[in-house]
């Protein structure tokens, strides 16, 4: 099968420098991008426009990643920079300000991700001085951080939270308490592994180390689960390749790789789309492709998109080697 | 650039030229390709650009080196240094103003003759000009030459001059005298001005990197090290300097000019160029020798005094812009991280770009944006695949989202038009929301109604009907219609059967259930005539052993309107039917049944060419849908092949995830099972949803997996802002699982006694309902409550109208005047939302909700005066609108 897919929209966003990240809120009605020139900025993108709302200034470094909380806790947007600080934002009164400031770390923070609501909110930061932070928000403006320290040996590049699953049926839950959820999230650094971690009693623990990159982990994406009890992780690397992890054994224990597709160029993103089916990977080439798991299994490319243009042609080796 | 090896310059001001030099100096103009791809004089630079020669500059021999002057005017004067040393102004193109002429052909000569190394022109005073010369006794190395100064009348070295030079020129364009000499007894490999001061130049010298001061030449501040060659300053920090040596690149901070901050990791072959882009913060290209590929390291920080302790990030890639090996490359001054690279032999040349890191983000609504460089793209699924492009499938998600607008999942009364609201062309949605409205169907008429067990059963699928069926089947060879023949099939008849049957859409609503030996097979073949399904009307008349019958249909659909003609010709085949087993025409058949295209005439074949007993032909054509293959299994299998026969194509269908499963197992802990592949092939929690909450409220709909799928779903629609499909989901929900429903969560009560104001009103504690004695209710007798029933003490007064509460509405000032006339049982619903009870959280100021809409429509303060709540605000999704219409 094939999807077709264009560009419909091109838009400068007057950032002086290099974009890194650009995140849409969960309604989808807000975009926040950030870019090399060390601002964050948030546009309104209803009904196909892209009017900027907020010019967020505060970091000192090029800001790597920002990341939307969910809208039960306001409108709460987290960034990360090179000059070692995730900043938490916050609307209100229709004015973003500084809701929290965390400068936990000796190096570059590159990527930062929130927890499904259902935990709570909490931020999950990796930084290049190799730990991950943890941290969350306990009212009051209080935050209680917790450091996984010597996570990944030169750097961590990506984090990502696993969905909320309540272990166990949910009719066993007592009605009213909240259910007991056990808390994981996936990471990609530059020791090459893709790490699992899990809270137990309040403490954070290496749960699994997937090998199979030979280069630097880029990206990791949990896919949102759509009800199903497989776990399914995508990471991306220098090397050029995408793989899917997947773990059917209810123990967690047990994830074996899938190889989507070897790159010739390093790739930089994955992405899964809201329900989980489609990826989307995005390389040096210069093209994001969109891949989808077939009946039997297979991952195959069903678009292929360069940019500004909706070019949709199966990916074959040829095709990738022009560079 | 040493010998012919090309090398490339963009001019300074025209983003769409550049030259070439190599033995000579050519001026290409680059534009977009044209479509005829042959047009004279233009060479292609990629898919989408080609080059057109402008002019060819080949009056100065023995070029070393080139640069382009920095003004606007005059706009194609080149320096050209030469390998005796001079320095020689030249022009491309014909258009010359004045000041060009004047200083055209100019030469600039040190004393002594030796190759010029490398040129650059002062950003800021445009005048100066610096060259870089080799190593001449205790002779100076780089000179600074003001091409504004006028000759110095030495008339050897003009003399000499005219010899060399082709150009008719005066002895006034000879220049021996320079503005600064510097770096005596050495040998100068590189130069740049640094942006920092017009007055300083950064020289590659023999051993050390050098800055010079013209403002005080006896003084320069340097640096031992081999890196000397190529220095450049980054564009976007000026302190930070690119210089190489070999296969190595060395990164220097001017602040700490003492060692080098970062050196890159060598190259096995030495560098040729080396150039940081222009338009995009650290990054750096470089060139090896013989190489077909541009090594590039983004430096990914910026050189902040904070930066100093850590050990930078760099990643490196490498990009090929064409397949043959590379001479040079220049980066575009302007347009982002494009470059023109040219081979090293035979000036083929390549418009090329550096691809940036692309971050993706999916939105809620399935589109896709995704930021490159310093633009963002989105990109969307295109609209509805139009006939041709019907083979493209859409995603999932725009599937539910268009199916939550069509209010898919809400035909309760017609359950089986669901499969229509979900846009009609899905076979297993059809077959899911059929098999429902035959498991939820109740017959009207009570002599047919089933006894409490035989209901639980129709829930749990023909796989356990099946099962219970055994010690009450009879059997019964009957004759062919119309004919005295008794057919060679034996058919089983029970109660269960019957039910079976009636599941599958095969027997009649009204009849049949009895039990009866006679099915009435003809209601259902005249719907499947009216649906013009010819070949399947002809199979299940032909399996109820009525060939007449059969014929007939297949005459009718060839005869009607673009019927198949060959129908004609089945139906010819089928009327030679005989049960002879040695005959030629069950010969003929056997052979010639896999002929056939269409799956319900092959297993009319099938059947008929069968052994009694054995119909695999049938059973496991999987082409042929599940009902049909079951209800025949139901006519023709034993008690002991028909459970055997489902318990297979169950755990099949199963597996697969196939909707038509759902009639085996019906809305049980199977049908669960059997859903859950589906969701997890298709991702489709929407139909997974709703047909699971169909089933029996204490065991399926509790399940953890069904909860989930149900969750997931209302998260899409409040992803997507459709938030009334939310409430109507949640409705839905409530009237089938009634323990979903939400306790309330707000209570209205008294300001004095403190009593709920609806308490009192209801004998049944039922809070959702309370509200409606307050409003208009749509019975003008009712009695309007403006009071506590409690305590008979007014209820407190709306903001705007300033009337108790429990007093109507008037006007519907809330109401848009678009929505003035409609439907009036809607409008009898919104007046009465209109009368509710609202109030900000935060001030607690509030009124009828219909006027708090309309003010706040206009208004961000409480009505409130003196109040400065900005109460719409507080919620963060308060100024969004739902996406979905009511």
């Amino acid at each position: 099968t094939v999807m077709q897919v264009s560009v419909i929209n091109t838009v400068d966003t007057s950032h002086e420098d290099m974009i890194h990240d650009a995140q849409m809120d969960y309604y989808g009605t807000r975009l926040a991008t950030c870019s090399s020139d060390r601002t964050v900025k948030i546009f309104d993108v209803r009904n196909g426009g892209q009017i900027l709302v907020a010019d967020l200034r505060g970091h000192e470094g090029p800001v790597w990643q920002v990341a939307w909380a969910h809208p039960m806790y306001g409108n709460i947007l987290a960034s990360c920079s090179y000059d070692r600080k995730v900043i938490v934002w916050k609307e209100e009164n229709g004015s973003w300000d500084k809701m929290y400031e965390y400068t936990g770390h000796e190096s570059s923070m590159n990527s930062v991700c929130w927890g499904p609501y259902d935990f709570g909110l909490i931020l999950a930061c990796g930084s290049s001085d190799g730990a991950i932070s943890l941290l969350t928000f306990t009212g009051e403006q209080q935050w209680d951080v917790k450091k996984i320290s010597n996570a990944h040996t030169i750097g961590c590049n990506a984090v990502s939270w696993a969905p909320a699953v309540v272990p166990g049926s949910l009719v066993d839950q007592p009605s009213g308490q909240k259910p007991n959820y056990v808390k994981r999230f996936v990471s990609g650094g530059c020791d090459n592994l893709v790490k699992l971690w899990k809270e137990e009693d309040g403490q954070w623990k290496e749960d699994q180390k997937l090998e199979a990159h030979s280069d630097w982990v880029r990206d990791v994406g949990w896919a949102p689960s759509i009800g199903l009890p497989t776990s399914t992780i995508a990471s991306c690397s220098q090397d050029g390749r995408v793989f899917i992890w997947t773990c059917e054994d209810p123990t967690g224990n047990t994830w074996t790789p899938k190889l989507l597709h070897k790159f010739v160029d390093v790739v930089w993103h994955v992405s899964w789309s809201i329900t989980g089916n489609i990826l989307a990977v995005s390389g040096g080439d210069n093209k994001v492709t969109l891949w989808k798991e077939s009946m039997d299994g297979q991952w195959a490319c069903i678009s292929d998109v360069s940019k500004g243009q909706g070019a949709v042609s199966s990916i074959t080796d040829t095709q990738q080697s022009e560079q | 650039m040493s010998g012919s090896k090309p090398d490339i310059l963009w001019s300074p001001h025209h983003p769409d030229r550049y030259v070439i030099c190599d033995s000579e100096l050519g001026l290409y103009r680059i534009g977009p390709a044209c479509s005829a791809e042959t047009k004279a004089g233009t060479l292609p630079l990629s898919v989408d650009t080609a080059a057109t020669l402008l002019a060819i500059n080949s009056d100065t021999p023995y070029m070393k080196c080139v640069a382009w002057y920095p003004k606007h005017e005059p706009e194609c004067l080149l320096a050209v240094g030469q390998a005796n040393g001079r320095v020689v102004l030249t022009s491309l193109g014909q258009s010359h103003n004045s000041k060009c002429k004047e200083l055209m052909g100019k030469e600039f000569i040190p004393k002594h003759a030796r190759q010029c190394n490398t040129l650059a022109w002062n950003p800021h005073d445009s005048n100066w000009l610096a060259a870089g010369l080799d190593k001449h006794r205790a002779d100076f190395s780089v000179l600074i030459w003001d091409i504004s100064r006028q000759s110095s009348p030495d008339a050897s070295v003009a003399a000499e001059k005219i010899r060399l030079s082709a150009v008719d020129v005066d002895s006034g364009s000879v220049v021996t005298k320079p503005l600064y000499e510097l770096g005596q007894n050495d040998a100068c490999l590189s130069l740049c001005w640094l942006p920092r001061d017009q007055k300083l130049l950064l020289a590659g010298m023999h051993r050390n990197l050098a800055i010079f001061d013209l403002r005080n030449t006896s003084q320069k501040t340097f640096v031992n090290t081999k890196a000397i060659q190529g220095v450049t300053v980054d564009p976007h920090f000026h302190d930070r300097v690119a210089s190489f040596f070999e296969g190595q690149v060395a990164i220097w901070d001017l602040r700490k000019f003492e060692k080098p901050v970062l050196t890159l990791t060598e190259q096995p072959k030495p560098l040729t160029k080396v150039a940081w882009c222009p338009t995009r913060t650290g990054l750096l290209a470089t060139l090896t020798r013989d190489s077909n590929v541009i090594r590039l390291y983004d430096m990914q920080h910026t050189p902040t005094p904070i930066g100093d302790e850590t050990e930078p990030t760099v990643i490196e890639r490498s990009v090929r812009p064409c397949d043959s090996q590379l001479g040079s490359f220049a980066w575009h001054p302007s347009a982002q991280n494009r470059m023109v690279v040219v081979s090293a032999a035979n000036r083929v040349m390549t418009d090329f770009t550096v691809f940036e890191r692309i971050s993706l983000a999916w939105s809620s609504s399935a589109d896709l944006t995704w930021a490159c460089g310093r633009h963002l793209y989105d990109c969307t699924e295109d609209g509805a695949g139009e006939g041709a492009e019907s083979a493209i499938e859409k995603d999932i998600a725009t599937k539910m989202r268009q199916r939550a607008q069509s209010r898919y999942g809400h035909d309760t009364t017609q359950v089986w038009r669901n499969h229509l609201l979900a846009g009609g062309d899905d076979a297993q949605l059809k077959s899911l929301w059929y098999d429902l409205f035959y498991i939820l169907w109740r017959p009207e008429n009570p002599d047919l109604k089933l006894q409490g067990n035989k209901q639980a059963l129709v829930y749990s699928g023909i796989k356990d009907i099946v099962k219970v069926s055994s010690g009450e089947t009879s059997d019964s060879r009957r004759c062919w219609s119309g004919s005295e023949r008794p057919a060679s099939a034996l058919r089983y008849h029970s109660e269960e059967r019957s039910l079976a049957l009636r599941l599958c859409g095969w027997t009649s609503q009204a009849g049949g259930a009895g039990g009866g030996p006679e099915v009435d097979a003809e209601p259902f073949l005249l719907s499947l005539e009216q649906g013009r399904e010819w070949q399947r009307a002809a199979a299940v008349a032909l399996f109820n052993l009525d060939i007449r019958r059969a014929i007939q249909l297949l005459h009718k659909g060839a005869t009607t309107d673009k019927g198949d003609l060959n129908l004609s010709v089945v139906a010819m085949a089928l009327s030679g039917y005989t049960d002879e087993r040695n005959s030629l025409w069950r010969e003929m058949c056997s052979s010639l049944r896999s002929q056939l295209r269409n799956p319900y005439l092959l297993v009319m074949f099938a059947f008929l060419t069968s052994e009694p007993g054995s119909y695999d032909g049938v059973l496991y054509e999987s082409s042929v849908a599940v009902r049909d293959r079951v209800a025949f299994a139901c006519m023709f299998l034993n008690d002991t092949q028909l459970p055997r026969y489902i318990e297979k194509l169950t755990n099949e269908l199963k597996e697969a995830g196939n909707l038509e499963g759902i009639l085996l197992t019906g809305l049980t802990r199977d049908g669960v099972d059997l859903m859950e592949s589906y969701v997890d092939r298709t991702g489709d929690v929407q139909t997974a949803s709703f047909c699971m909450l169909r089933g029996s409220p204490g065991d399926v709909v509790k399940d953890s997996r069904v909860q989930g799928w149900i969750e997931n779903y209302r998260h899409l629609l409040d992803a997507w802002r459709f938030w009334h499909k939310r409430a109507e989901f949640d409705i839905h929900r409530g009237k089938l699982d009634p323990s979903s429903k939400p306790l309330a969560q707000v209570f209205v009560s008294c300001n004095f006694c403190g009593k709920s104001i609806s308490y009192s009103c209801s004998s049944v504690p039922h809070q959702g309902r309370g509200f409606s004695q307050y409003g208009v209710s749509g019975s003008p007798t009712k009695s309007k409550v403006t009071s506590c029933p409690g305590c008979r003490k007014p209820l407190p007064r709306c903001a705007l109208c300033l009337m108790n509460m429990g007093t109507p509405v008037s006007n519907c000032q809330g109401l848009g005047k678009s929505e003035e006339k409609g439907d009036p049982a809607r409008e009898n619903k919104l007046a009465q939302f209109n009368n509710w009870f609202t109030w900000c959280h935060n001030c607690r100021h509030g009124g009828h909700a219909g006027h708090m809409l309309g003010w706040f429509r206009d208004h961000t303060e409480c009505p409130v005066s003196a109040c400065t709540c900005k109460c719409m605000q507080l919620d963060t999704t308060g100024n969004l609108v739902p996406s979905d219409s009511v």
